[in-house]
């Protein structure tokens, strides 16, 4: 079935084309999700809220850009969102939420996709969302600034200290491989 | 060591067409969650009932407002006001065109009064007669002159020749108190003043995965086939049980754990590349559409602004022995350009709710202007002047029409502690807030003249008894605030705020012994700007 035909059953609510739509792009949708998320079931909560809200807001697609990328925005505003309340909880309640200690990657022979966004995941919150904005969705700092409320030097900082941190994770795993 | 575009790109095409296994419980989350979301609207406002509480309440409040209005304008009808200060709903007033007087019209054209009454002119109520000696001027009287400020126009008696004795503009200044003699002629005095989840809400949900997990589980006996999913749902059931947890930072440890083992579970699948034409294809597209609900994770903001207002003032008293004493007030005061300052503290105690506190400091002016009766004054004046060894004597009547007209600025300054709750939502750089709260008056000052009401005549409000006014109080106890607020950010951390806002006193300024009821509206628009910390 065509992407528009899919699209048009959907916004009828027909269940047979919601599924296929689901079934079409809910595997590429996760993997975005667990990159922003802190841990698989998160992403999945997050992967289900935003599907909801691709279904019921399908009939503001305007056909503009690639169907698969309005998707992607979707899935990345509410990733945000779980982020935003995650960190708005640890501000009230005192935390440090930039702090968390990374967790360790289990060792893999090869860096397969599956070890970077492992890696990728350990990172502390702050850094995670900020290197997949930035290097993986391809947002400018001022956006990224714009969407999480922080200042465009926090989110350069953040950037520089997320590729660090991902460069010893790397070095360190390709020397547990060789 | 790799650059960081380098560590970039390695990411980028490893994982941004990445795909990833999904259980087959997240599809029927989504069906059970689509199901459910008539109900989630209704929830959310449930959730927003506190919002929805506080418009009622202010609606509520307003439309009492609206209605005292007009009901203490039907008992007042006879003291509207003709100088625009009491309330705009007065104009709706059925008696006010009647009944009012406008003290404009009173005003005489003095120059035109004099070339219709000459003979007023001649009818002295006082005499003056100085002798003045031809070229010596008394020092003593020099001095009178110099300092008298008095404009004079002298008229000769019976045909005589005219002379201008003396021409002099002056102006007694007193703080804003200004006193002025005006001869016949002189034209008029100026006026011259100066939604985060709560925890039960998530245990919630994990008890609802648990429970879908049992029950799946025990479908899952007569169905072979349904076994991986109910796996799925236990582990769905536990990771949600852990998150739960995380109030506090050593069960974060739980959540690393879990991580772990949500990672173990991940297949891996081949990325493909993520080309320059979809990195610019979906750059574009998402340029004005991301991010459409924001929320501010900032704690504290401080805001400083200042506003024009523009006030209203009520005046009533139910007393009917002062009902012309009113009415004479609202002849004699005219508003003028009111505003008000601030600084706000801006603590959010919640995703869109904030509160607000801070010191504030707003000053009413008005102009009270009161013209006096007119008297006409003529001084006779005998000098002596040699010529050729004679003297010649010289009667010169100098007649002058005098008006005393008192103009003071009134000023009413409040130093206010606004308590302003806020509901704020962020759209971009712009942010927007409905604002409710009330105001609590620390102190309250004021100076300036209005009509004393035993004598009708001009008494400084500010002469005070025991340090205290005869006519106002020290402090004026509460209003309510409601008002509209839009922020635009210009830089990281820095916005631009406007907020058109309404304030309305509660209790009126006056003393129990004065029984004059003033209270005042304002409507103005605080400009300013909000710094984030």
């Amino acid at each position: 079935m065509q992407e528009l035909d899919l699209i048009e059953g959907c916004i009828r609510k027909d269940a047979r084309c919601q599924r296929l739509l689901y079934e079409r792009f809910a595997p590429k949708m996760l993997s975005v999700c667990i990159r922003y998320a802190r841990e698989r079931s998160e992403a999945e909560d997050i992967l289900q809220d935003a599907f909801v809200k691709v279904f019921n807001n399908l009939e503001k697609f305007e056909h503009r850009g690639s169907f698969e990328g309005w998707i992607r925005r979707i899935m990345v505003n509410t990733a945000l969102k779980y982020y935003r309340k995650l960190r708005f909880q640890m501000e009230q309640s005192g935390l440090d939420y930039s702090n968390d200690e990374p967790v360790m990657p289990t060792a893999e022979t090869e860096l397969s996709a599956q070890d970077l966004i492992s890696i990728i995941s350990g990172l502390p919150d702050g850094y995670r969302v900020v290197f997949n904005m930035y290097a993986i969705e391809g947002f400018s700092h001022r956006e990224i600034a714009e969407a999480l409320d922080i200042k465009e030097s926090t989110s350069r900082s953040q950037l520089v200290k997320a590729r660090k941190m991902l460069q010893g994770l790397v070095t360190e795993r390709q020397k547990v491989r060789l | 060591m790799k650059q960081g575009n380098e560590i970039d790109k390695l990411f980028r095409d490893a994982v941004y067409d990445h795909e990833t296994p999904v259980p087959e419980f997240v599809w029927e989350g989504i069906q059970e969650k689509q199901r459910s979301f008539g109900a989630s609207v209704l929830h959310k406002l449930q959730q927003k009932w506190g919002l929805i509480a506080l418009l009622t309440f202010l609606g509520l409040g307003c439309s009492y407002i609206g209605l005292s209005y007009a009901g203490s304008w039907n008992k007042t009808a006879a003291l509207s006001d003709v100088n625009g200060i009491a309330s705009p709903l007065a104009s709706l007033s059925a008696g006010q065109g009647q009944l009012a007087t406008n003290a404009n019209a009173q005003k005489v054209d003095q120059q035109q009064y004099d070339e219709e009454h000459p003979s007023q002119l001649v009818s002295d109520n006082q005499n003056q007669i100085t002798a003045v000696q031809k070229g010596k001027a008394d020092p003593a009287n020099k001095e009178q002159k110099s300092s008298n400020p008095i404009n004079k126009r002298t008229t000769a008696n019976s045909g005589q020749t005219v002379r201008l004795v003396q021409k002099k503009q002056g102006k007694i200044r007193n703080n804003d108190f200004r006193s002025q003699i005006n001869s016949s002629s002189l034209t008029k005095g100026t006026v011259s003043n100066p939604a985060v989840k709560g925890s039960s809400l998530k245990l919630g949900n994990a008890n609802e995965h648990a429970l879908s997990a049992s029950l799946q589980s025990n479908r899952s006996d007569s169905k072979q086939s349904a076994g991986s999913t109910s796996q799925e749902y236990g582990r769905k059931a536990a990771f949600a049980s852990k998150r739960d947890l995380l109030s506090n930072k050593d069960d974060r440890n739980l959540a690393n754990i879990s991580k772990l083992a949500s990672l173990q579970a991940l297949s891996i699948a081949s990325g493909k590349g993520f080309t320059q034409q979809k990195e610019q294809q979906f750059t574009k597209a998402r340029a004005n559409e991301c991010f459409p609900e924001l929320i501010k994770a900032k704690m504290l903001s401080l805001e400083l602004f200042v506003s024009p207002d523009n006030v209203s003032r009520e005046l009533l008293t139910y007393d009917p022995a002062l009902q012309e004493h009113v009415e004479q007030r609202l002849n004699s005061e005219a508003r003028r350009l009111s505003w008000s300052a601030g600084l706000r503290l801006d603590i959010a105690v919640h995703r869109n709710l904030h509160l607000k506190t801070g010191l504030g400091y707003a000053q009413i002016n008005e102009l009270f202007r009161h013209t006096g009766e007119e008297k006409t004054v003529t001084t006779t004046t005998i000098e002596e002047t040699e010529v050729n060894g004679q003297i010649e004597i010289d009667t010169v009547y100098t007649v002058e029409n005098w008006q005393r007209v008192v103009e003071t600025g009134n000023r009413y300054r409040f130093f206010d502690v606004p308590l302003i709750l806020s509901y704020e939502a962020k759209f971009g750089r712009l942010s927007l807030s409905a604002n409710a709260g009330t105001v609590f008056n620390i102190f309250f000052t004021q100076t300036g003249r209005i009509f004393s009401p035993e004598e009708s005549e001009p008494t400084p409000v500010d002469i005070r008894t025991d340090g205290e006014s005869p006519f106002f109080r020290n402090f004026n106890a509460v209003s309510l605030y409601g008002g509209i607020g839009a922020y635009y950010k210009i830089a990281d951390g820095v916005e631009l705020m406007a907020e058109p806002h309404v304030k309305y006193m509660l209790e009126p300024l006056n003393k129990v012994s004065y029984s004059v009821e003033q209270r005042y509206q304002t409507v103005g628009i605080n400009l300013g700007l909000r710094y984030k910390f």
